[in-house]
């Protein structure tokens, strides 16, 4: 409890010295999850053709370029600018990372071996609260940002000199950006992203019957299904294969990622309904894990 | 991938290369999900406590 207190002092700087609202720190944390959860599927389907590495660097520069205009903010605009470009390479290198160890890790061993993520991600997820708390305390909300660097610096040395994968296609620069699927990519984009704006408005910054709550709803809705549609039958060489849903198991599976997101991220608490908005999200913001599991799928064919 | 092809027989171990590359990636996780946290989870409490907002639900 008392690390959540200390952490939330970081938003309530950020706020003061940004002059924003509540909203704006609101989307400060909002922007990056949508960036993060809508580019994962796209990044993963481009590594197949552009390589692992290869994108795994490009996640690294765009994280690093996030995180170097979020500490140079003074404004809230640049603040969710950095922040989006933050997650875009934050769900990078989240997919890749479970993408390449798919690779290198068969099946049966994964569990195991990607315990050493998970690892990571528990050590991170319960020292950043307190870190953050800290560098408030003690100094400016900056330092949340700046202690990126160190990190982004080592990141680059391990991805460019370690993380080295023979699996790249070998196919010129015009037949991979040919296999790409770049509609359904922008369809996927497009749909999802309206989509959890609406749902992130919904309820704090407008009625959840207003039109610019339901507008964003429906207009998502329908570029999804349209994404949908357009895997099932125009593009075989797809973005987000519809044959990931082949059996009740994997969609048990992509049903326990969805629930697991969904309780994970947000305790339920009766007192507060408007959280439900975010369970949602956090709930499609996981749904979209179970891509992954396309990995998974491909082993099981072998 | 090749790699998984060749190695679905008997007991997988990792390779001096595939511990390298699991160590690089946990530690470039380590950086993201102390990024995501140092700010993200706290913002239900920070709405909470600012109480600015005022859900219409």
């Amino acid at each position: 409890m008392k690390f959540l207190h200390l952490a939330d002092r970081v938003l309530q700087q950020i706020t003061q010295s940004l002059n924003g609202n509540a909203i704006d720190a609101f989307w400060t944390g909002t922007s990056y999850l949508l960036s993060n959860a809508v580019f994962q599927p796209v990044i993963a389907s481009i590594s197949e053709f552009f390589g692992r590495q290869q994108l795994l660097i490009l996640s690294l520069i765009f994280f690093t370029a996030g995180t170097i205009v979020c500490a140079v903010a003074n404004n809230f605009t640049v603040m969710l600018v950095g922040r989006s470009i933050q997650g875009i390479g934050g769900g990078g290198i989240l997919t890749l990372s479970q993408v390449i160890f798919c690779d290198i890790v068969p099946l049966r061993y994964r569990p195991k071996y990607f315990a050493i993520v998970q690892g990571s991600w528990a050590i991170g997820s319960i020292v950043g609260p307190v870190i953050g708390g800290a560098f408030v305390a003690n100094t400016t909300w900056r330092w949340c940002f700046y202690i990126n660097f160190p990190f982004c610096a080592l990141g680059f040395v391990l991805a460019i000199f370690f993380v080295r994968l023979n699996a790249v296609a070998k196919l010129t620069l015009a037949q991979k950006l040919r296999q790409t699927d770049w509609i359904g990519a922008l369809l996927f984009l497009g749909g999802t992203t309206v989509f959890l704006i609406g749902l992130s408005w919904g309820g704090v910054q407008y009625a959840w019957n207003s039109v610019q709550t339901l507008g964003p709803l429906i207009l998502g809705l329908a570029g999804v299904a349209v994404f949908v549609g357009w895997q099932l039958w125009i593009r075989p060489q797809s973005l987000l294969p519809m044959s990931l849903f082949y059996c009740p198991s994997a969609i048990i599976s992509f049903y326990c990622a969805l629930v697991n997101g969904l309780l994970v991220s947000n305790p339920p608490s009766p007192n507060l309904p408007w959280l439900t908005f975010l369970q949602i999200f956090s709930a499609l913001y996981y749904l979209l894990f179970g891509y992954d599991l396309d990995g998974y799928r491909e082993s099981v064919h072998y | 991938m090749d790699i998984e092809k060749a190695s679905t027989t008997e007991e997988w171990k990792p390779q001096k290369t595939e511990w390298i590359i699991m160590i690089s990636l946990s530690i470039i996780s380590l950086m993201v999900a102390l990024d995501a946290t140092i700010l993200v989870t706290v913002l239900p409490v920070s709405l909470l406590v600012t109480d600015e907002v005022s859900p219409s639900c």
